[in-house]
């Protein structure tokens, strides 16, 4: 007789809710905010810095939500993402203001 | 792990499909018409150019001088001729134009536009005011009408290029998510089965349309996220960010202004021969329009812009406006430095299809057909492994409206798209009131379907009775055309109007194929599909080969 193995799988993707907004509107901002503060450090010319990011707009927006639908912790995508808005705002601030 | 992530990818890719179906199809299926737009369409619905050969060069040199020494100097900062044709429109266009500092900040351009009968050059129309007002507000037909709305579902910039971007961003998400999820991609190149049931020949559709046209779908999915998200979105935060907000600073960073070199003294300016000769020098060129920067000045410039040269994207072919000697020519964003440049000139071509002539345009009709059709089959695959498993969490009654739904608004956008072929013969109204009555009939027609659809007992008999209707109109489109316009077809073949002959008798194709399509599909679904052994077999194929054991979204 075979031992009685539980059939119930863990749920595909945690906290559903929360990461559908993350895929949505979190993946959504934070690769414009991204793309915009992308032209300020690329290493490259000054064409090529502020056409590049919005060129390549949608593979920036693939790769985040990618990362938001894959990754098994929805608090490691939200760190991320927030880490990346913040962290571009800033720059973004610092160039508007001559900081 | 490798299973929850195959698992994963797969979920992304039924809901993304699922969500975005529907409106993708609807995208798709105008894009694939919008891309005889500029061109055929063009030509069919402006009785106007259908025959027009040739324009009388001489004399619109001469109407342009005549005109530009009565309009005030001041609007002489850009003089520009915008001939009639597929490329342009119904008349022959002059456009005066002066700079002047707006009272926010930046400039706007104020114009005077004069439209004239392209063949007996007789000024019909005079407008003034802010030259983007006057090109959003000038005759449209039902060419202009199909890749507006194509382009922004006719609710304007943001909302529409916003949602359009979206969807071009969802469908590139799609193809890459479907390429991860379907590892034996290239079996399925020749795995279509359509006898064998109605499901599995939803999947086949799905899988063959999709990995045929693979590479065009995800192009058409990343240009289109960049077209739709660009003047919305990605010009002002590159604006914001890199030039404080001034968006005209961008534009002019990327699309540099011609600066000629003034010397003050006044010369003659030419059309004719910098044209003849631009013509002489590279053959396959079709000049769209003129611009004049300096007028009357030794130094003018004139640009010409021409489709159909050495470069992916349009040209433009700078001469001295008096001397008429060439000066240089280059591509739309030629003149930049760097590798983007190659991006952006390749953008829109790689949408449209509008760089290699009519074979490479009928080829992106058809794969942009098989875009549209790859969504609607995976709404269907969807929709049936809902309503008749145990699968989904509605009831089977609800997938069986939604599955309606769909049909209705599917098969009827095709339908209000061939109705606005008859809308445009049949309207008796001012040119200016045109785009006006053609969204009624469009909307209007696309509503009706849509309500007509979900009246009947299922999307089968919906759907089958949408394609007859459409069927109808598309082979009624060429007597239509004769009797309205006198351009019967054997008419329009002796007089070699090639391209109105050529709409007329794709038209009545198409019906005939409608008509043809509609007698095959069931007027319910099959009996069999439900409860046969075979379809047990066949829908545990189809779900085996979709994906992993267990990937149910």
């Amino acid at each position: 007789m075979t031992s009685k193995r539980s059939t119930a799988r863990p749920p595909l993707f945690t906290a559903p809710f929360s990461r559908t907004i993350a895929c949505t509107l979190g993946v959504l901002i934070t690769s414009v905010i991204v793309g915009a503060g992308a032209t300020l450090y690329l290493p490259i010319n000054e064409i090529d810095r502020i056409g590049m990011p919005a060129v390549l707009f949608p593979l920036i927006w693939l790769g985040l939500l990618f990362f938001a639908t894959m990754t098994r912790n929805i608090r490691t995508v939200w760190l991320w993402l927030t880490g990346l808005c913040t962290l571009h705002t800033v720059l973004i601030y610092w160039h508007l203001t001559g900081a | 792990m490798q299973r929850d992530t195959t698992r994963k990818y797969y979920a992304l890719y039924s809901w993304v499909g699922a969500v975005t179906a529907i409106l993708l199809f609807i995208i798709a299926f105008t894009g694939a018409m919008s891309v005889f737009g500029r061109g055929e369409l063009q030509v069919w619905s402006n009785e106007s150019i259908r025959g027009l050969d040739n324009i009388d060069l001489p004399a619109i040199e001469l109407l342009l001088k005549e005109h530009a020494a009565q309009v005030d100097p001041a609007y002489h900062d850009h003089v520009q001729v915008i001939f009639p044709g597929p490329h342009a429109g119904n008349t022959l266009a002059m456009i005066f134009e002066k700079e002047v500092e707006a009272p926010q900040g930046g400039h706007i351009h104020e114009a005077i536009w004069l439209g004239f009968d392209p063949e007996t050059l007789e000024l019909i129309e005079r407008h003034e005011g802010e030259i983007n007002e006057l090109f959003l507000n000038r005759p449209s037909n039902m060419s202009d009408f199909l890749i507006t709305f194509h382009g922004d579902l006719h609710l304007g910039s943001p909302l529409g290029l916003i949602l359009t971007g979206l969807l071009g961003l969802t469908l590139f998400a799609s193809v890459i998510t479907g390429v991860v999820i379907h590892p034996k991609i290239l079996k399925e190149l020749f795995s279509l089965r359509p006898w064998r049931s109605l499901r599995l020949l939803f999947t086949d559709t799905h899988k063959v349309l999709g990995v045929w046209g693979l590479l065009f779908h995800g192009t058409i999915g990343f240009t289109g996220a960049y077209l739709g998200l660009t003047a919305a979105v990605l010009i002002p935060a590159g604006a914001f960010v890199s030039f404080g907000g001034d968006q005209e600073k961008l534009i002019a960073t990327f699309l540099p202004e011609i600066e000629p070199v003034m010397t003050g003294a006044p010369a003659e300016m030419h059309l004719t021969r910098p044209l003849l000769d631009l013509q002489a020098e590279h053959d396959s060129v079709i000049v769209g329009s003129a611009i004049y920067h300096g007028w009357g000045d030794e130094g003018a410039v004139v640009a010409f812009s021409a489709l159909g040269g050495s470069s992916l994207s349009g040209e433009t072919h700078e001469y001295s406006a008096a001397t008429g000697e060439p000066i240089q020519h280059y591509s739309g964003f030629g003149r930049l430095q760097g590798v983007t440049k190659y991006l952006l000139d390749a953008m829109v071509p790689l949408h449209y299809g509008n760089f290699g002539g009519f074979w490479v345009k009928l080829t992106w009709f058809v794969l942009g057909l098989g875009t549209a059709l790859v969504s609607v089959s995976g709404m269907m695959i969807w929709l049936e492994r809902r309503a008749y498993s145990s699968e989904g969490s509605l009831s089977a009654a609800q997938y069986h409206w939604i599955g309606k739904f769909t049909a209705g608004c599917c098969t009827g956008v095709v339908v209000a798209t061939l109705s606005l072929f008859h809308a445009q013969l049949l309207l008796s109204v001012p040119a200016a009131q045109m785009g006006q009555a053609l969204g009624t009939v469009f909307f209007g027609t696309w509503a009706l379907a849509t309500c007509w659809a979900l009246l009947r007992p299922n999307a089968y008999l919906g759907t089958r009775e949408l394609l007859f209707i459409g069927g109808l109109i598309a082979m009624t489109v060429a007597p239509v055309n004769g009797l309205m316009t006198g351009d019967w077809f054997i008419s329009t073949l002796r007089q070699g109007h090639w391209i109105t002959a050529g709409v007329d008798l794709a038209l009545l194709a198409s019906g005939i194929l409608m008509i043809l399509a509609a007698r095959a599909i069931p007027g319910q679904r099959p009996l069999r599909e439900r409860s046969s052994r075979a379809e047990q077999v066949v829908r545990n194929e189809a779900l085996n080969s979709d994906y992993t054991e267990g990937a149910t979204p």
